[in-house]
């Protein structure tokens, strides 16, 4: 895995996300606070994740690390989802933090991170970890502000709403991609 | 170290999920708090007649009751099951039929003063909840037929009876045609006339 890969996979991720949000009366206003909310969301299982890695490796070490770092992950998201449901539950569904999205998102952006070979020690995989959930809040917001920015482009009846969106997704995927490639 | 930067930073990116949250949840409560009350809600729902039939001194105190749960949906025949549908809608509760004990559901009538038996006591007055009867002591008294529900407060208080209800006329706005009432006579084959 290199970055060429995974800053494709974050914008793609994204676009999944926005596509999962539901499209009831008060979507519009609280677009902008879910994007956050999920970026936040999953830098803290980001961290987390790495965190509990880090402890089970130095506590017994020489466990398979794929399968390790999924659980964690995996237990992770669940954790976090547990915690809203507990805590916030009604504002928590509003801004789409459902527990299905929270497991994709803590498996696609954060099991990758383990396999970057520039993310080989503790402090920059932390800092992977920090600078991959930046991007991802930033294109969660990308994608929440889009639609409305796209509304007001002249574009053909056939292109208007979900085509016009993947075709910008893949746009920044091919961008992201290239930005990748060098930092590799 | 760096265990310690990511507790950091981990309580940090938590601490903003907290004010993301509790932001956004500000912004969703507005939609619930726009809403009158619940009792104004129910309220709009009843006929406004003040009867007293449904056990309340009017509709006002009736809703606030159904506000409360202390009392059924179905106590007011003026609304009729149209009515307890709406309340039922309102409360998410199941529709039900007219209580055994509940006045029988009439068609809408307005209260007639015999101008010529009335002696203009005034105690017709005082009954009515909507002040839909004019007059004044040892005068004659009249009702406004726009505003009279159809309550029949003022029937038991007159000492000379001369108060009756006649049904209420239709008016342009809710004047419908009626609809054609064709006889069907049953013919058995082979009878011919």
């Amino acid at each position: 895995m290199n970055f060429g890969l995974y800053l494709p996979l974050l914008a793609g991720l994204a676009f999944c996300n926005h596509c999962r949000r539901p499209a009831d009366g008060q979507a519009d206003a609280l677009a902008l606070p879910a994007a956050i909310a999920m970026g936040l969301a999953t830098a803290i299982m980001l961290l987390l994740g790495g965190g509990l890695l880090t402890l089970a490796d130095s506590a017994r070490p020489g466990l398979p690390l794929p399968l390790v770092a999924s659980v964690l992950q995996a237990a992770s998201a669940l954790l976090l989802a547990g915690t809203l449901q507990r805590l916030a539950a009604g504002t928590a569904a509003a801004l789409g933090l459902h527990w299905p999205l929270l497991l994709l998102n803590s498996l696609l952006a954060g099991l990758p991170l383990y396999f970057l070979p520039s993310a080989s020690s503790a402090a920059a995989s932390l800092c992977a970890a920090l600078l991959s959930a930046a991007l991802f809040t930033l294109l969660l917001a990308q994608f929440a502000t889009l639609p409305h920015r796209l509304q007001r482009c002249a574009l053909p009846a056939r292109l208007q709403g979900r085509p016009a969106l993947l075709l910008c997704a893949l746009i920044i995927a091919l961008a992201l991609h290239g930005l990748g490639a060098r930092l590799s | 170290m760096t265990l310690v930067l990511r507790l950091l930073l981990l309580l940090l990116a938590i601490w903003l999920l907290g004010k993301v949250l509790r932001s956004s949840a500000q912004k969703l409560r507005p939609a619930t708090s726009t809403l009158p009350p619940l009792a104004e809600r129910i309220d709009a729902i009843l006929p406004q007649t003040q009867c007293g039939q449904c056990g309340h001194a009017g509709c006002l105190p009736y809703a606030q009751a159904l506000a409360r749960g202390e009392d059924s949906i179905n106590r007011c025949p003026p609304g009729g099951e149209d009515g307890i549908r709406k309340l039922a809608a309102l409360l998410h509760t199941d529709y039900l039929p007219f209580a055994a004990d509940a006045p029988p559901q009439k068609p809408k009538a307005v209260a007639l003063i015999d101008e010529a038996t009335c002696i203009g006591c005034t105690l017709c007055i005082q009954a009515c909840p909507v002040d839909a009867i004019l007059g004044s002591a040892k005068q004659m008294h009249t009702v406004l037929a726009d505003e009279c529900t159809g309550c029949e407060l003022c029937l038991a208080p007159c000492p000379v009876d001369c108060i009756s209800m006649r049904p209420a006329t239709s008016q342009p706005a809710d004047w419908r045609w009626g609809y054609p009432v064709i006889a069907i006579k049953a013919v058995k084959p082979g009878s011919s006339s």
